[in-house]
């Protein structure tokens, strides 16, 4: 390496670059592991909430629930996760002030819930009529027919699109780094600050971290795609 | 009437106008170029991938796999910050070049996905149908396949064009001056966040609005076409 | 009727499909057959046994292994043949009739026309109208496919086919996707086109159709032509085993 006779800090081969920063970029894949885990749960809950009372509910919570979800598709992760992050300590709840990963769990569960909502309904949607009609014609209630019927139908379509949702949480892990978290992309920019010769070096480690983590379940959605079908993820 | 100026003082984000409109035009133009990139990425990837060669077929393969499987924030470091080590340009991409760059590579992808599903969308029968009539490829393509290809695209491909929008408030990472970027401007100038994001989202809102009337206009129109 | 100079003339192709991983499949095995100005011959046989493949063959939708075909004059194999060219003359008629979604009834008529024909929008259009009226539904011409019958749509399709006045006219299993009821009126349209000339080959297994409209009957098993002849020699007197159970079992 030409690098290698250089005077100062920068003394390092490519390999030395990679020994010494890898405890760190793995520290940081530890907490955008965290995170995405944490969202995936709490997103699925409340979108799956939104998805339902959107199906099933009034004209009224079906609009207001609709202007929900277009309000938070309509601007930037970026948008909502400032304001929240900036938010929070308005609400004067103690052990939420500046706190940067509540801040980011929930900036991401509003932006996840979103797409489990429309995947909860388009499921629900794309089992056939006739299923629910042969319920009621042997006298089962609504809500025995969505239970008993229609929901175990819809829950096998809803199972390929959400590995597309984990990885659009994943990804958007990446963002929360500007509210200060540690994260995967956090991780790299320190190592970058130390090492900014290598930045090359280091970020391609990172993306390649990313791609360990994103493609296996890209994998499995589709694997699952082709054994319970799916309905479309909406872009 | 304070608690309204105490959550969001209008008289500041009027003060403000000027950068916000800056910063509205600024997302709208590179929100355009990076548009028309990753279309003509979008339909070359789309013809490599449908194409018998493997070699061509694996490249599209890859590049879409590979902008799928990592981060927008990570595209635009890496091409950024890494590209003007190549002595490609000579010179450093400047901040713009870099963010569009990245922003058309990255939605090139999923342009691609979108192009290659709505030809092949199109039944073989057609196409058979097409062909004992005499068409020749390019009539078959021209008058059967493209127009029915355009109105089945046209839909998922605007839902990916607001996608487009809303991820080009990133390249503010690298120190692009956009919309995102005059909401900071405010937040570092004034200390003012809700003045600052929330007019920012509203911003957002009023493109995000523009393009579902068009989705929606699109698809009665092209809807109607195919009864 | 039938005079001698023959439009078609089929001489001893095979086609085999491989698809790797599976048992390659011999569709046709040294075929050999001719169709001859204004005759209609029809070909019938169990499912799976090469009809289609024949039939596709005839108009170069599926290229064959070896073998010739000559359609009026010109040979269909010669890599120097215009397919397209050769297409404008032979007529194809599919199960699943294949219109243009995209195009209204009339539509589906007239691009054709205009496109592959260069004829004048008037013309395409007189023509349209005109054959529209002649297979029954001219009052369907503004609608969609979406918005037609599979009887209707098929009609537009026969239609589509004629209006490039093709030398020869190619039906495969017209009659399989549609409803019974609409069955009859497509089959008496196809009788009515066999008695005014049209040089006509039918994959069918309406055995009435065959009986009353076709000159000739192939019958086609395992990909080979197992035994031909008038309609009578071959409903009422079949010489082979295989014709004898086919027929048993279809009738
Ligand atoms: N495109 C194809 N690829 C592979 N095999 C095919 C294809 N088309 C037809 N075959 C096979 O060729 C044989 C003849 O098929 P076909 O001509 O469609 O029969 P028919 O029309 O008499 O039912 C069948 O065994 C069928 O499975
Ligand atoms: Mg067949």
């Amino acid at each position: 390496m030409l690098s290698a006779g250089w005077v100062g800090f920068g003394a390092d081969t490519m390999v030395d670059v990679i020994w010494i920063t890898m405890p760190f970029l793995l520290a940081g894949l530890w907490m955008t592991f965290k995170i995405s885990l944490v969202t995936i749960l709490c997103g699925s809950i409340l979108g799956f909430a939104v998805g339902m009372l959107r199906t099933v509910g009034g004209w009224l919570v079906s609009a207001t629930l609709g202007i929900y979800i277009h309000a938070l598709r309509g601007t930037p992760f970026l948008v909502h996760l400032y304001v929240i992050y900036f938010m929070l300590p308005a609400l004067k709840i103690p052990w939420l002030q500046f706190e940067a990963f509540p801040a980011a769990v929930i900036a991401l569960s509003l932006y996840t819930s979103t797409y489990v909502a429309e995947i909860v309904r388009a499921a629900i949607q794309a089992v056939p009529r006739g299923q629910s009609e042969a319920a009621r014609s042997v006298g089962m209630t609504a809500a025995q027919c969505m239970w008993h019927v229609v929901l175990p139908q819809a829950l096998k379509l809803m199972i390929p699109p959400m590995g597309g949702v984990y990885v659009i949480i994943i990804k958007g892990t990446s963002i929360v780094s500007v509210i200060g978290i540690s994260e995967l992309v956090r991780a790299g920019e320190h190592a970058t600050q130390r090492h900014p010769r290598e930045l090359m070096l280091i970020y391609g480690m990172t993306a390649l971290m990313y791609f360990a983590y994103c493609y296996p379940v890209l994998r499995i959605a589709r694997w699952a795609e082709t054994k319970f079908g799916s309905v479309r993820l909406p872009s | 009437m304070d608690w309204i100026l105490d959550f969001y003082n209008y008289r500041v984000a009027v003060q403000y106008v000027p950068e916000f409109t800056r910063g509205m035009l600024a997302t709208i133009w590179i929100s355009l170029v990076s548009l028309v990139l990753s279309l003509t990425i979008g339909t070359v990837a789309a013809i490599m991938r449908m194409s018998a060669n493997p070699v061509l077929w694996r490249i599209s393969a890859g590049y879409v796999q590979a902008i799928r499987s990592t981060p927008l924030l990570i595209q635009i470091y890496v091409i950024y910050f890494s590209l003007p080590a190549l002595p490609l340009l000579g010179r450093r991409l400047d901040e713009l070049e870099g963010g569009i760059i990245a922003l058309g590579l990255n939605a090139g992808a999923y342009m691609s996905e979108i192009i290659r599903a709505g030809i092949e969308s199109i039944s073989r029968g057609q196409i058979e149908g097409a062909q004992s009539v005499g068409m020749t490829y390019l009539q078959r393509m021209r008058y059967v396949v493209l127009p029915q290809a355009f109105a089945n695209v046209l839909p998922p491909l605007l839902g990916q064009t607001a996608v487009l929008i809303k991820d080009s408030s990133l390249v503010s990472f690298i120190g692009v001056f956009e919309l995102f970027g005059a909401g900071l401007t405010v937040l570092s100038e004034r200390l003012m966040p809700n003045e600052a994001f929330l007019t920012v989202a509203v911003g957002y809102l009023a493109i995000y609005g523009v393009m579902l009337f068009f989705s929606n206009y699109a698809q009665r129109r092209l809807g109607g076409v195919r009864g | 009727m039938p005079s001698e100079t023959p439009i078609v003339v089929v001489n001893d192709i095979c086609k085999t499909f491989r698809i790797r991983g599976r048992p390659p499949v011999q569709a046709l095995r040294h075929v050999t057959n001719h169709v001859d100005k204004g005759e209609v011959l029809v070909v019938i046989g169990p499912s799976g046994s090469g009809k289609s493949t024949f039939l596709r063959a005839l108009n170069g939708l599926e290229p064959i292994d070896s073998g010739s075909i000559v359609i009026d004059g010109v040979d269909l194999t010669d890599p120097k043949t215009d397919l397209n060219r050769l297409r404008r003359g032979v007529g194809m008629v599919f199960q699943h009739f294949n219109l243009f979604e995209h195009k209204t009834a009339l539509e589906n008529i007239t691009m054709p026309q205009t496109v592959v024909l260069k004829r004048k929008g008037s013309e395409a259009y007189e023509i349209g109208h005109r054959l529209l009226d002649r297979v029954g539904i001219g009052d369907k011409a503004d609608n969609y496919p979406s918005e037609l019958s599979g009887g209707q749509q098929q009609r537009v399709a026969i239609a589509r086919s004629l209006a490039m006045t093709p030398k020869v006219m190619l039906f495969d299993e017209v009659t399989s996707a549609l409803d019974p009821e609409t069955v009859g009126g497509v089959l008496e349209l196809m009788k009515e086109l066999a008695t005014e000339g049209t040089t006509m080959v039918v994959v069918t297994h309406e055995m009435g159709f065959a009986r009353e409209a076709a000159d000739r009957v192939t019958f086609m098993d395992d990909g080979a032509i197992i035994e031909e002849g008038t309609p009578e020699a071959v409903f009422d007197n079949p010489q082979h085993e295989r014709t004898k159970l086919f027929l048993s079992q279809i009738i």
